[in-house]
């Protein structure tokens, strides 16, 4: 296994080692991905699985959870490792050296890979490998540097060799500890592994206790509690630890590292300009700036594309099956259910890149820095903002982007406040509404559409931050989280990294959000096309037949057409969907939906994309109509008393209804899975949605009284 | 505390974000961050000014 602090070069390493021979799966129970590899030596050929960053074997957060009972091979699905490769940022032994120590003592057979020993001249540090080998107990340790893959045969070789070699001897800093973990190895019949022992010792506290409880029987838990008493008193055991550990490690520090004058370089003087206060919030904005630029104004020419596409496969399908409920379903079903999924790609792709870009460079951290205290505002940290804006495109990712996030309350604060944001979803129907329904006018040198779409987002953002702060003073109150974050140095992402990673991410993402969406669009459209009604396509068939008699030439054409819609409308009125629809109207009206836009509501609940598909049909324009016929159409639609549907305080309750309503099953599902409950989830949407509602009601009513 | 900050480890303040907090130090080779709060439960004794 690959273990080692976060931003160590780890990942890049794995990539070096096992090149494309890697496969990414998540952990049982667990969305945590499971990164597994494999790297051949001569004849020999290792499993790697890469874990997540971690600083210390303490239990806290999900990851470190899941990398700790790997390495311990309590992960059902993963063999007991039989060797650790460690690896270790070499301009960073201060922190490293703490992890090494811990995983010491776990008595495997070990390697240290020392990576970016490439720079630690540029840094001024002298490394002794010969005296680190040695203080270390005799692990191997091999400088290496991963963008390069300089180094890295010798560590295959070392690697190769590991199996069944001796584990390295432990240090000794702290014979107390060792004495009563001996003592309670004893009492428990050794039923469990020294690590375990310590680590229910020191963190068997606060919110690992449980998690801590579940290892150990309940008797043996008055054993603890009383070698707990004697080794640390009244004293944080954590503070104790880290004073005995750092205490080791500056020993071993002042032995093995010499300090050289460093080199400066350019990333050195960016990095001084970018940590300055002024300079670097406006470089974070301006940096953000660019992430929506390229995600909205970049992907728009692909994603037109793929509609184009998607729309003209679903009818060269339809016209090559016979007509009937198969071709429908091919074409109003399994195409454009997909193609509502494929359209997203060019964003979703756009903005993983560029996360993966600043991720790797080390700026998200920088960005979490520069926020914390705008987040602290609502009760969060600057570790939110990530989330945050990558919601802006979808909230899936964004709510799995939490996972940096240690606090529990924060994470599941974060969480609900996401899908707030404006995703790329909810942009068709803000088009579609605002270009029918907001006059192309300037005022100044301001676009009037342009104003409404903007203020549209910072609805979302005001409410999601609302959201956040309300849950943060009620449901969610708890101690002040420390805040304490690595601020890791620029470098260069690598090209070979990051395309990995963005290939992985995709993946998933596809695989997620395909089967969801797919399997909503089939039901949609299952629901709006049962059952189907005689007399409807006897009528049509009548009128058919009278236009033909009486019409020739464009004139027949078109009136044919109008009657095709019309039948096609009729359908949908009586199919379960718009049975739905009428039977749900008077719960809407006080908004001033007519059932038509009711069922298309119903139908959006799993998906608010599909939306705009079904006003398409119900103001039956059928299947080519382009939004602006659409557009018109909703313009023209009426009341049965003649009055206009869509005046301008129903569409601003519409639009303000968009805005809040959790209106996709993909992000209930991704909450649900992340906060292991369907508490969340549940609360999400009732609370959106009842929002949504009253906001619409609100402006409806006083709009139009 | 696990990232280094105990008893004798030596600091160099750095910079802070926009209105003063969160604080930036250099601890070792590398660079940390800390709200001011937090920052105020360590005890420090100056060891040299700017330098």
């Amino acid at each position: 296994v690959l273990v080692g602090n976060p931003n160590s070069g780890k990942s890049t390493l794995f990539n070096r080692l096992t090149g494309l021979h890697q496969q990414t799966t998540n952990y049982p129970g667990a969305t945590v991905e499971k990164h597994v590899g494999t790297a051949t030596v001569g004849k020999a050929v290792l499993e790697l699985v890469d874990l997540p960053g971690i600083f210390s074997l303490g239990a806290h957060s999900l990851e470190e959870r899941i990398a700790v009972d790997v390495i311990l091979g309590r992960m059902s699905g993963t063999n007991t490792p039989s060797g650790i490769l460690a690896v270790v940022d070499i301009t960073n032994l201060y922190q490293s050296l703490y992890l090494i120590q811990q995983l010491i003592e776990l008595e495997l057979p070990m390697v240290v890979a020392l990576t970016m020993s490439d720079t630690a001249d540029v840094k001024g540090l002298r490394v002794d490998i010969d005296a680190l080998q040695a203080r270390l107990g005799g692990v191997i340790v091999c400088p290496v540097v991963g963008t390069t893959g300089h180094g890295t045969n010798a560590l295959r070789q070392a690697l190769a060799e590991l199996p069944g070699s001796p584990p390295p001897d432990l240090p000794a800093f702290w014979p107390e500890l060792d004495q009563a973990v001996q003592q309670i190895s004893v009492q428990l019949k050794g039923f469990t592994h020294r690590v375990e022992i310590e680590r229910a010792l020191i963190d068997g506290f606060g919110e690992s206790e449980q998690y801590m409880l579940d290892r150990f029987r309940e008797s043996d838990n008055a054993h603890l509690v009383e070698a707990r008493r004697q080794l640390f008193g009244d004293e944080p055991p954590l503070a104790i630890e880290a004073r005995y550990r750092y205490k080791w490690i500056r020993e071993v520090l002042d032995e093995v590292q010499q300090k050289t004058p460093p080199i400066y370089t350019w990333i050195a003087r960016v990095n001084a300009w970018v940590n300055r206060p002024v300079p670097g919030t406006i470089g974070l904005f301006a940096v953000m700036a660019i992430v929506f630029q390229a995600v909205f104004a970049w992907a728009t020419p692909m994603m037109d594309a793929i509609d184009t596409g998607s729309k003209a496969f679903g009818n060269f399908l339809a016209s090559q099956v016979p007509e009937g409920a198969f071709a429908s379903l091919l074409s109003d079903g399994v195409v454009a259910g997909v193609g509502s999924v494929i359209v997203f790609l060019p964003q979703i792709v756009i903005l993983f890149l560029f996360i993966i870009l600043l991720e790797d460079s080390g700026y998200l951290a920088r960005a979490a820095y520069l926020m914390d205290r705008a987040m602290r505002s609502v009760g969060l940290s600057g570790q939110s903002i990530i989330p945050m804006i990558s919601s802006f495109a979808c909230a899936v990712p964004g709510i799995m982007a939490t996972r940096v996030i240690p606090n529990r309350r924060d994470r599941i604060a974060t969480m609900l406040a996401a899908p707030f944001m404006t995703c790329s979803a909810r942009l068709p129907i803000y088009a579609l509404l605002i270009a029918a329904f907001v006059p192309a006018e300037s005022i100044g040198w301001l676009n009037l559409q342009g104003l409404v779409l903007f203020g549209l987002y910072l609805l979302g953002i005001f409410a999601g931050m609302l959201t956040a702060l309300l849950l943060k003073v009620t449901a969610l109150r708890g101690p002040k989280p420390s805040f304490a974050l690595m601020l890791p140095e620029f470098r260069k992402p690598n090209l070979r990294t990051v395309l990995m990673q963005l290939v992985d991410r995709i993946k998933v993402f596809l695989r997620r959000a395909g089967t969801v969406i797919f399997s909503v669009a089939v039901i949609v459209w299952a629901l709006a096309y049962y059952p189907r009604s005689g007399t409807v396509e006897l009528e049509l068939a009548e009128q058919q037949t009278i236009a033909e008699a009486s019409l020739v030439g464009s004139a027949l054409s078109a009136s044919l057409r109008r009657l095709e819609h019309q039948a096609a409308a009729d359908q949908l009125a009586q199919s379960w969907l718009g049975r739905a629809g009428q039977m749900i109207e008077p719960v809407f009206k006080p908004l001033g939906w007519d059932w038509r836009i009711s069922a298309a509501v119903i139908a959006g609940f799993p998906a608010r994309e599909v939306v705009v598909a079904v006003l398409g049909t119900v103001y039956a324009v059928g299947d080519e109509a382009d939004e602006a016929t659409l557009a018109q159409r909703l313009k023209l639609a009426t009341w049965p008393d003649g009055t206009a549907i869509f005046t301008l305080p129903m569409i601003f309750g519409l639009l303000i209804f968009y805005a809040f309503c959790l209106q996709c099953a993909a992000t209930l599902a991704v909450i649900q899975r992340e906060t292991n409950s369907w508490r969340w989830p549940v609360f999400a949407w009732f609370y959106m949605s009842t929002i949504g509602y009253l906001g619409a009601f609100a402006v409806f009513q006083l709009g139009s009284g | 505390m696990v990232l280094g900050l105990v008893e004798g480890a030596e600091l160099e303040y750095l910079s802070s974000a926009i209105g003063g907090d969160p604080l930036e130090f250099r601890l070792f080779n590398n660079a940390i961050a800390l709200r001011r709060e937090q920052a105020q439960h360590f005890t420090v004794s100056l060891l040299s000014d700017g330098g």
